[in-house]
């Protein structure tokens, strides 16, 4: 069998440097955690391989779009301040089973898709669809 | 001995994989529930390679196991299997970095492990699809605290029981 080396054994049990580690890393997330943004978005960026094609105004009725992604189309439905995916064509349905999201800095990723969908506070004068 | 050598890396690679699928059955821990949020439990023989082994047989393990669950899969050069290439790669140099320091046990190079991983798949979506997820950063800091943990801690009574 291979024999451990002497230097690793010395660091097989917990060191000051662990518990540092430990205790700055869950410092930070928590922070964050807390300090995570709250204010509502007012739009929302559809983005199929890195290029925009839709830009939905998040404050209206409920309306439904429909986008083509690379494995079939991709029916989005927006409104009221929120978002969500009700139907794609993938294996595991992540974006569809995230359900409505309406926090600024929030996306719904489908990764199979190749689609994106971020919120923002603020609209691009581009390709808004009303 | 370099047969020896042969078949105990093709042994940890295929308990590597093995582990790789079996932790998408977890419930909850599949990473779906909370996405991108896994055990990383192949963490364990890539850990226990290094430390036994080298940071060169590591890394071929953890490319193996790639390649190899991907074939199983996703299928190869498909966007899943980019995300979890530089996450592995990314994972296993600091991991290799980390113990080369050695200010850390074993524990601490898993944590910095679990938490390059999420660290090497935010840059390739960032390439790779141009989304910004920094957001998500300390929300992965947080979660690969008791995963790096957990990996580690069974990493390091492997050790012991080998020793």
């Amino acid at each position: 069998m291979s024999k451990l080396h002497r230097q690793d054994f010395n660091n097989i049990f917990m060191t000051k440097a662990d518990k540092i580690l430990i205790v700055f890393s869950l410092c930070i997330g928590i922070t964050f955690f807390l300090l995570k943004s709250t204010t509502n978005a007012s739009y929302a960026d559809v983005y199929l391989k890195n290029e925009r094609i839709l830009t939905i105004d998040l404050n209206t009725e409920k309306k439904t779009y429909t986008v083509k992604g690379t494995l079939g189309k991709i029916v989005i439905e927006a409104g009221n301040g929120k978002i969500r995916v009700i139907e794609e064509k993938s294996s595991n349905h992540i974006c569809s089973k995230q359900g409505w999201v309406s926090k600024k800095g929030d996306s719904i990723v489908c990764l199979p898709n190749e689609v994106v969908i971020q919120l923002s506070g603020k609209m691009e004068l581009d390709t808004i669809v009303r | 001995m370099q047969v020896k050598k042969m078949t105990h890396m093709a042994m940890y690679a295929s308990l590597a994989v093995v582990l790789s699928i079996f932790e998408s059955f977890i419930p909850f821990f599949d990473g779906y529930t909370i996405p991108g949020m896994k055990l990383g439990l192949a963490n364990i023989v890539i850990l226990y390679v290094l430390y036994t082994y080298s940071f060169k047989e590591a890394f071929c393990i953890a490319l193996l196991k790639v390649f190899i669950v991907a074939l199983c899969r996703t299928g190869l050069f498909s966007f899943s299997f980019y995300f979890s290439l530089l996450g592995s790669v990314f994972s296993v140099s600091a991991m290799g970095f980390v113990k080369r320091i050695n200010i850390f046990s074993i524990l601490g190079v898993s944590i910095v492990g679990s938490f390059t991983h999420c660290l090497g798949q935010l840059f390739i979506a960032y390439f790779l699809l141009d989304i910004h997820l920094l957001s998500y950063l300390p929300f992965m800091l947080l979660l690969s605290v008791p995963t790096g943990i957990l990996t580690g801690y069974m990493s390091k009574k492997l050790l012991m029981i080998q020793k």
